[in-house]
């Protein structure tokens, strides 16, 4: 699943970011299958989580996200993206904020303030949805009690 | 069986995003263009956006790295 700004690029918001962020929903303990399907793909391996992928671009494999729970339930609510013919998993922009503001990096607040701007926008202006409001119901008075 | 519409070029549909965005007071003008073309893009398209804006800057993905 794709996570951080990467995956914020893909859902709108323009900044540059120098790696790619790839959660693998594996134990790191396992870092070796990654690896060797990067090897196999013609990737060149840097490290342990870092790869560079024939066309030069760098890829980190996370295997826990800072303040997010486990994989499979982020996993689940994750977007589909449509992206070089792949439908692909994208970690949502408010899961992306959280984890950035669990991390607490300094070089995260500008990230986190475009975040939370794109939010803002498109929740005022594209996510505006005609939802059907259930009819008012004329409401029945209880009956008044007379004092005796 | 709905039929696609051919995407406009994405000039035209940042434009339109523009508009959505002239009610907005919370943003600069300059900001909400970068939203506008953002949100406007197709994820292909932005991935282009970003990986051009940073080889601009001949610092990372795309650019041959020194041995």
């Amino acid at each position: 699943m794709l996570v951080g700004m990467s995956a914020a690029n893909l859902q709108g918001i323009l900044v540059s970011t120098v790696d790619v962020d790839v959660w693998i929903g594996l134990p790191s303990r396992r870092y070796m299958t990654v690896m060797n399907l990067c090897r196999k793909l013609g990737a060149n391996v840097r490290s342990q989580n870092k790869a560079y992928l024939s066309d030069d671009t760098p890829v980190d494999f996370i295997y826990e996200v800072t303040g997010l729970p486990a994989f499979d339930r982020e996993y689940e609510r994750a977007i589909r993206l449509p992206f070089h013919g792949l439908k692909i998993p994208v970690l949502p922009l408010d899961r992306i904020c959280k984890s950035k503001l669990a991390a607490g990096r300094d070089k995260d607040k500008l990230h986190i303030l475009l975040i939370r701007q794109a939010l803002k926008l498109k929740r005022g202006t594209i996510g505006k949805r005609r939802v059907a409001r259930p009819a008012k119901r004329a409401m029945s008075k209880p009956p008044v009690s007379k004092p005796k | 069986m709905k039929r696609r519409r051919a995407l406009l070029p994405l000039p035209e549909r940042a434009a339109r995003m523009l508009a959505r965005f002239k009610s907005i007071r919370w943003l600069d003008e300059d900001e909400k263009a970068l939203f506008a073309l953002g949100f406007a893009a197709t994820p292909e398209e932005r991935w282009k956006l970003v990986r051009n804006h940073i080889q601009l800057f001949n610092s990372s993905a795309g650019s041959k790295r020194r041995v």
